[in-house]
């Protein structure tokens, strides 16, 4: 009887042994199972959100496309205002520079581009970018903004001039020495510059010295012609002395123009 | 073809990228181009007709009065027409060795290029024999050696490359 007891007993504990095994065991395979399901559905939905993310990509880089082209406009627009903005500012520093310079005070003058050069025998001939309608007339004085003397108007059509520089076989000039009594005329000799006529052995002149006008002819006084690049002292008895100018123009970047109406 | 091409190559060289590059300097390449052209051309009068198209050309880019480069280029080659019936210089020219040909070329070409510059400021001077003269020499002094080394330029492009004997 005790034994049966005993029996019972264990056979109660191996059923709810085996009950709590199987519960255990149930429940770790609903856990495992319910895992394996989260894995495919992640993975499953990992793939939507792949063809989502890829479908989201192109929205957006259409978008960024139109942003970027639109930004492109405004980019444009922008460089276009600084580019006005900037021509204005340059033209506005020229002006003022032109303004502060004494030899042009009296004198009507006309801004302009050069767009063209010319060699002909006679020398270099430059076209600008304003004529007839600006006012311009033939023997209108150029000069650039710092008061260097370039060359006089040849010729006047209606939208551009033609100009012939100082330098040209034809061109005569009468000049002085900055800051000295000598006086002469300086002439045109292509591509040597200038050669100072009539500077006698005993006149004042040195290398290096600066020649303007005086003044004593079509062109107003004090415009820069160049600067003395050699003497040559004649031995055969000559009266005067053979001076040789390299005109200031050469020193600069011939662009933009005053023109001088008279 | 490439006449054509070299000359809008040379106008432009002339007109607008040496006068940026080095500045005003005197050259005259394009009158030294069209003597050339005549000169070591085959056809002599197709040549003539398409150096007057290459001057006109110059005269309307450059902005000169028309006929002011045409009149002393027809003067020249008149001239020259006149030499070469008794002196035979384009045979000369065409046949010479190779030193010959470089030295006798050149100083030809730039010969042709002093003398219608003569005929040029002779006619825009108003008919100053003198002060035409006086110009020219200051040109032939100034630019002797740029003009020359052109028209040797000239020379080797139009004898040996482009009007080359087959």
């Amino acid at each position: 009887m005790k034994s049966l007891k005993l029996w019972s007993l264990f056979f109660i504990f191996l059923i709810v042994a085996l009950l709590v095994f199987f519960i255990f065991l149930g429940s770790f395979r609903l856990g495992d199972y319910s895992a394996s399901i989260k894995n495919i559905r992640v993975s499953f939905f990992s793939k939507i959100n792949v063809f989502s993310s890829f479908l989201s990509k192109i929205e957006r880089i259409s978008k960024l496309t139109k942003e970027n082209m639109f930004l492109k406009n405004e980019n444009t627009k922008l460089l276009s205002l600084l580019a006005s903005q900037d021509e204005l500012q340059d033209q506005i520093n020229f002006l003022r520079e032109s303004l502060d310079l004494d030899i042009f005070s009296g004198h009507k003058f006309i801004d302009a581009r050069i767009f063209n050069f010319q060699f002909t025998p006679e020398g270099h001939h430059f076209l600008i970018n304003k004529g007839g309608e600006s006012g311009i007339k033939i023997g209108d004085i150029i000069v650039v903004s710092t008061g260097i003397l370039l060359g006089v108007v040849d010729n006047v059509d209606e939208g551009f001039s033609r100009a012939s520089l100082i330098t040209n076989s034809g061109s005569k000039i009468t000049v002085k020495v900055l800051g000295k009594n000598t006086t002469g005329i300086a002439r045109g000799f292509l591509n040597e510059g200038l050669r100072l006529d009539f500077i006698s052995q005993n006149d004042q002149i040195v290398e290096g010295d600066t020649i303007i006008t005086n003044g004593n002819d079509m062109f107003p006084p004090g415009l820069l012609i160049g600067k003395v690049s050699n003497i040559i002292f004649a031995d055969d008895g000559d009266l005067f002395k053979k001076v040789i100018l390299e005109p200031e123009f050469k020193k600069i970047n011939l662009d933009r123009v005053l023109i001088l109406t008279q | 073809m490439i006449v054509t091409f070299l000359f809008f190559l040379f106008l432009l060289l002339e007109n607008l990228l040496l006068p940026a590059l080095v500045g005003p300097r005197s050259f005259l390449i394009v009158p030294l181009f069209v003597f050339a052209i005549v000169v070591y051309g085959n056809n002599t009068k197709l040549r003539l007709i398409q150096a007057i198209v290459f001057l006109i050309i110059t005269e309307m880019f450059s902005a000169s009065g028309f006929g002011d480069m045409i009149l002393p280029f027809l003067i020249v080659i008149a001239l020259y027409w006149w030499t070469n019936s008794f002196l035979d210089i384009k045979l000369t020219l065409r046949e010479s060795g190779v030193l010959a040909s470089f030295l006798g070329g050149a100083f030809f070409l730039s010969l042709l290029a002093f003398l219608f510059s003569y005929a040029f400021l002779f006619l825009q001077l108003s008919y100053s024999f003198l002060e035409a003269w006086q110009m020219v020499i200051i040109l032939i002094k100034t630019s002797v050696y740029q003009i020359g080394g052109w028209a040797l330029a000239f020379v080797i492009i139009f004898k040996y490359v482009v009007f080359q004997k087959k």
